[in-house]
C-alpha cells in the first residue's frame, strides 16, 4: 500500500516555513554568504588559535621545572647538581663505613679577575695552605674560563673566602668520599678518585656502578666493624711485639662464607691520599700470595683420610730427614721417632707431612686442592684477588713439598676459605663481602666426607691442646687449629732469618662457626719468647685474644669444660710406637 | 558599526588575558616557594648527612676508647661472664596450696611437688665426634717440646685485666668544624674543658 502524499501545512498570515522553525520567532531567511563573512571566521580562527598558544604557556608555566638549590651561603651557585652523592657502605649491622659528604670548592673564572697577584694574596690569608704563586699563576691565564683554585673547603674555609668578596671566584658543590672509621678497614673499602666519580680500588671499585647509580640503596657488607677492631687491635699487638713489618688478619663465617674481619697491615687512611702507597695499599688478605707453611698439614691430612691412604694410625718414619730428588726436608724441632698423623700435626713434622703427600700421590693432591678452591683464584667481590702461584706439572717431589706448604703460594683467603670447608662438615662456600641475610647456612660445594671433617677437626683440637698451638687454647672456648711457620721465598731459595708466622683456627671446634687466620710478616725473636718468633708464639695468643673478645659479641656460648678422663689422642698412638 | 559579537569576543579575550596573567603570577609565586623548599630540603638533607658521618666518625670504637678508659671502668666481657638462657636455672614453683574453682581440671587439684632448681649449663650444640682413635688408652704422655709457647689456659689469671693500647686523643675530621648555620652543638665536655657560663 503506497503512502498518501504529505499536503504542506495551511500557514496564517506573515508566517513561513523559516517562522515554524525558529519556534514561532521570526527569524529571516539565511542569506548567501559573502566576503564579511569569511574575515569574521578567519579572525575567530586567529583569535582561537591565540586563545591555544596562551593556555599552552600557561600550562607550561605550571608545570614542575627542575630547580637548582642554592648552596648554603655560597657567592654564586654553579653547577650544584653535577655530581651527586654515592651510596654509602655499612656493615653487617649498619653502621657506616663510606659516605658521601657535600663540600664546597673555590673556582675561578680568570677572565673576571683584574688583578690575579692582590687576589692570590688576599686568598692565601684566608686559606694559608695556597701557594701565593701558583694562586697568581692560576689567576694570570686568561686563556681559561674555568680553574680551580681549592677543592673540598670546611665551612669555616668557605666563609672565609665568602667574606672576601672578590668578583670572579665562584662555588661549586662537589660530594667527596669520606670514611667515618679511617683505617679499620681501608684495605677492603678501597678508595674512590678525588672528583668523586669513580672507584678506584677494594669495594668501592667492585660495585662502582651500584653505588653510583643507586645513591639512596646503601650497600650492607658482612664485615662487622666490631670484630674487624678487634682483630685489628690484636694483630698490630702481634707485629709491635715481634717487630713485624706486616701482618694479616681475616675471620670468616664458616656455614655463610661471609668476611666478618679483613685486616692487611700496614694500611692507609683513606681520608688522607699521601697515606697511600704501594705497601700500605696492597689487600694482603686477598692480593697478597704466600707459601703458608705447616698451616698446610691440615689440608694433606684431610686428602689422606678423604681418599683413604691414611688413618690416624698410619704411622710415619720421621726419624731422620728425607731426602727426595735432591732435596732435604726436615723438621724444625724433630721427635726422631715414628709418628703417627696426629702427631705429625701436633710436632708439625715436615718429614711426617711430605711422606703423607708421597703416600698421597701428585695428580690426587692436585685434584684435593682443586676441589677446595686453591687452584682458582676467589671468587670474592674485589677485583684485586690474586690467583694462586701452583706447580705446572704435579709431581712427586710437589706433593711431597706442597704436603707442608711450601712450593705452593696462595691468598690467605683462599686458604681460610678452604679450612672452613674442611672443618665445616666438608661443604665449601665462597667467600663474600656482602652480608648473607638470614642464619641459615648458604648452599656450597661438598667437598670431602663430614667424616673426614670431624676427624680433621679433632686432630686440630689436639694440636691446641698438647701441641704447637697451646697457646690459642682458651677457657672459654674450644679452639682448634694449625700454627705454621714459612721461610720467606727468595731469589734463588728460602731465607733463613724471614718468616712468615701463622695461626688459623676454628672455634668452637665442637660446632665450627669461625675461622681465624692471624699471620705475621718477618717477626724477630724476644728474650721472653726465648729467641723465637714461630707462629706458635707470635699468632696464636692473638688468635686467642681475638677469640675470647668477639664470641661474646657474636653471641657464641661458652664451651663445655672438656673431660678429664677423656683419652687423648697422644695416648692412642703412644702405644703403637716403637721405641 | 562594532557587532554585539566583536565586543563579546574581545570581552573574552581581555578576560583570558587578565586571567592568564593572574595565573602567571600565582605560578611564579609558587615557583619561587617551590625553590625556597627545594633548597631548604636540599640544605637540611646535607645536614643530615653531615650529623650522620660525624656520628659514625664519634662512636668509632678507636674514638670511643679514650673516653671509657677516661671516664669508666669498663673491662670487655669474658666468655664466663656469658650464659645461654637455656642454661638459667628455672624457678622454683611453690604450690602448696590446693588448686579449686570451677576452672581447676580435675587432674590439677592436689598440689604439685615443687620444682628443684637445675644446675646451670650451656647448651652447646651437639657434634659427635668419631671415638675411633680415642678407643686405645695408654698411660704414655708426651710433653709438649721445651720451645713450645706457654699454654694459655694454664697462664690464665681469672678476670685479669685485659691490656689496653695507649690512647690517643681524639682529632675532629674537617667536617666537624664550625657549620654555618651550626648543625652540632657540643653535647657536653670533659671537666678541665668546661667553659665557663
Amino acid at each position: 500500500m503506497s503512502e498518501a502524499p504529505i499536503a504542506p501545512p495551511i500557514l496564517p498570515h506573515g508566517f513561513d516555513s523559516h517562522t515554524v522553525a525558529a519556534g514561532g520567532i521570526h527569524v529571516p531567511p539565511r542569506r548567501p554568504r559573502g566576503p564579511a563573512s569569511w574575515r569574521l571566521a578567519l579572525v575567530g580562527t586567529a583569535f582561537a588559535a591565540a586563545f591555544v598558544m596562551v593556555g599552552g604557556a600557561l600550562v607550561l608555566n605550571a608545570a614542575p621545572q627542575t630547580v637548582s638549590p642554592a648552596i648554603a651561603g655560597g657567592m654564586t651557585e654553579s653547577g650544584s647538581r653535577e655530581f651527586s652523592p654515592r651510596a654509602s657502605i655499612v656493615d653487617r649491622n649498619g653502621e657506616i663505613l663510606a659516605y658521601s659528604l657535600p663540600f664546597s670548592s673555590l673556582y675561578a673564572n680568570p677572565q673576571e679577575v683584574r688583578d690575579p697577584e692582590a687576589v692570590a694574596a688576599e686568598l692565601v690569608q684566608a686559606l694559608p695552605e695556597l701557594k701565593a704563586t701558583e694562586v697568581a699563576a692560576t689567576l694570570a691565564n686568561k686563556g681559561r674560563e674555568f680553574a680551580y683554585v681549592a677543592r673540598h673547603l670546611t665551612p669555616s674555609q668557605h666563609s672565609a673566602v665568602l667574606n672576601l668578596g672578590i668578583p670572579g671566584l665562584y662555588f661549586r658543590k662537589e660530594y667527596r668520599r669520606i670514611y667515618p672509621r679511617g683505617r679499620l678497614a681501608s684495605n677492603t673499602l678501597g678508595v674512590v678518585s678525588e672528583d668523586h666519580r669513580s672507584g678506584l680500588s677494594g669495594v668501592e671499585a667492585f660495585f662502582d656502578s651500584d653505588l653510583a647509580n643507586s645513591p639512596d640503596l646503601p650497600l650492607a657488607l658482612s664485615i662487622d666493624v666490631r670484630v674487624q677492631n678487634v682483630v685489628r687491635e690484636e694483630l698490630q699487638k702481634a707485629i709491635d711485639r715481634f717487630s713485624g713489618i706486616g701482618g694479616i688478619g681475616l675471620m670468616m663465617d664458616v656455614r655463610t662464607g661471609e668476611v666478618l674481619a679483613s685486616v692487611s697491615l700496614p694500611d692507609f687512611n683513606p681520608n688522607d691520599f699521601s697515606t697511600i702507597t704501594s705497601e700500605t695499599q696492597t689487600n694482603k688478605v686477598v692480593g697478597g700470595r704466600y707459601e703458608l707453611g705447616s698451616m698446610f698439614k691440615l689440608v694433606t691430612a684431610a686428602a689422606a683420610l678423604d681418599y683413604h691412604v691414611a688413618t690416624e694410625r698410619t704411622m710415619f718414619d720421621a726419624t731422620k730427614p728425607l731426602v727426595a730428588y735432591g732435596h732435604r726436608i726436615s723438621d724444625f724441632r724433630g721427635e726422631h721417632r715414628w709418628l703417627n698423623m696426629p702427631e705429625v700435626l701436633i710436632h708439625s713434622s715436615n718429614i711426617g707431612a711430605a711422606r703423607m703427600g708421597a703416600l698421597i700421590g701428585a695428580p690426587r693432591m692436585a685434584q684435593f686442592f682443586d676441589r677446595l678452591g686453591l687452584l682458582q683464584k676467589a671468587s670474592i667481590e674485589l677485583e684485586e684477588s690474586a690467583a694462586p702461584i701452583a706447580p705446572h706439572h704435579w709431581q712427586e717431589i710437589n706433593a711431597m713439598t706442597t704436603a707442608f706448604g711450601h712450593g705452593f703460594s696462595v691468598t690467605p683467603i683462599q686458604f681460610a676459605s678452604a679450612i672452613g670447608a674442611v672443618a665445616n662438615g666438608g661443604v665449601l662456600r665462597r667467600p663474600t663481602l656482602l652480608r648473607v641475610a638470614g642464619d641459615a647456612d648458604t648452599a656450597g660445594a661438598r667437598v670431602l666426607s663430614e667424616d673426614t671433617s670431624a676427624r680433621v677437626r679433632r686432630m686440630m683440637r689436639a694440636v691446641v691442646v698438647q701441641g704447637s698451638g697451646k697457646a690459642a687454647n682458651s677457657p672459654y672456648y674450644k679452639v682448634g687449629g694449625k700454627t705454621g711457620t714459612a721461610l720467606k721465598a727468595i731469589s734463588g731459595g728460602y731465607s733463613t732469618d724471614k718468616r712468615l708466622s701463622s695461626f688459623i683456627g676454628v672455634f668452637p671446634i665442637e660446632s665450627p662457626r669461625y675461622v681465624v687466620l692471624v699471620s705475621v710478616d718477618e717477626p724477630k725473636g724476644r728474650k721472653d719468647t726465648l729467641g723465637f718468633a714461630t707462629g706458635g708464639w707470635v699468632s696464636a695468643p692473638a688468635v686467642r685474644e681475638i677469640v675470647e673478645r668477639v664470641a661474646p659479641m657474636l653471641g657464641v656460648p661458652q664451651s663445655e669444660p672438656e673431660k678429664p678422663k677423656q683419652p687423648s689422642l697422644i695416648h692412642t698412638v703412644a702405644v703403637r710406637v716403637p721405641q | 558599526m562594532i557587532s554585539r559579537g566583536f565586543l563579546l569576543w574581545l570581552g573574552l579575550v581581555i578576560g583570558m588575558i587578565l586571567a592568564s596573567v593572574q595565573i602567571s603570577m600565582k605560578v611564579e609565586a609558587l615557583d619561587s616557594s617551590l625553590n625556597k623548599l627545594l633548597d631548604e630540603q636540599e640544605i637540611e638533607r646535607d645536614r643530615i648527612r653531615v650529623l650522620r658521618a660525624s656520628y659514625a666518625y664519634l662512636t668509632a670504637p678507636d674514638q670511643l676508647r679514650p673516653l671509657v678508659e677516661r671516664h669508666l671502668d669498663l673491662h670487655p666481657i669474658r666468655g664466663d661472664q656469658m650464659l645461654m638462657l637455656a642454661g638459667l636455672p628455672e624457678r622454683a614453683i611453690e604450690l602448696d596450696a590446693p588448686m579449686s574453682g570451677p576452672g581447676i581440671l580435675p587432674g590439677l587439684a592436689q598440689p604439685l611437688p615443687p620444682v628443684s632448681a637445675v644446675p646451670p649449663s650451656v647448651a652447646a650444640p651437639a657434634v659427635t665426634l668419631p671415638p675411633a682413635a680415642a678407643e686405645e688408652t695408654g698411660p704414655t704422655v708426651i710433653s709438649p717440646p721445651a720451645s713450645g709457647p706457654p699454654s694459655a689456659v694454664t697462664e690464665q689469671a681469672p678476670f685479669a685485666p685485659i691490656p689496653r693500647l695507649p690512647s690517643v686523643p681524639p682529632v675532629n675530621p674537617p667536617w666537624l668544624e664550625a657549620q654555618h648555620p651550626p648543625v652540632l652543638q657540643p653535647v657536653s665536655y670533659p671537666k678541665d674543658q668546661r667553659p665557663a657560663p
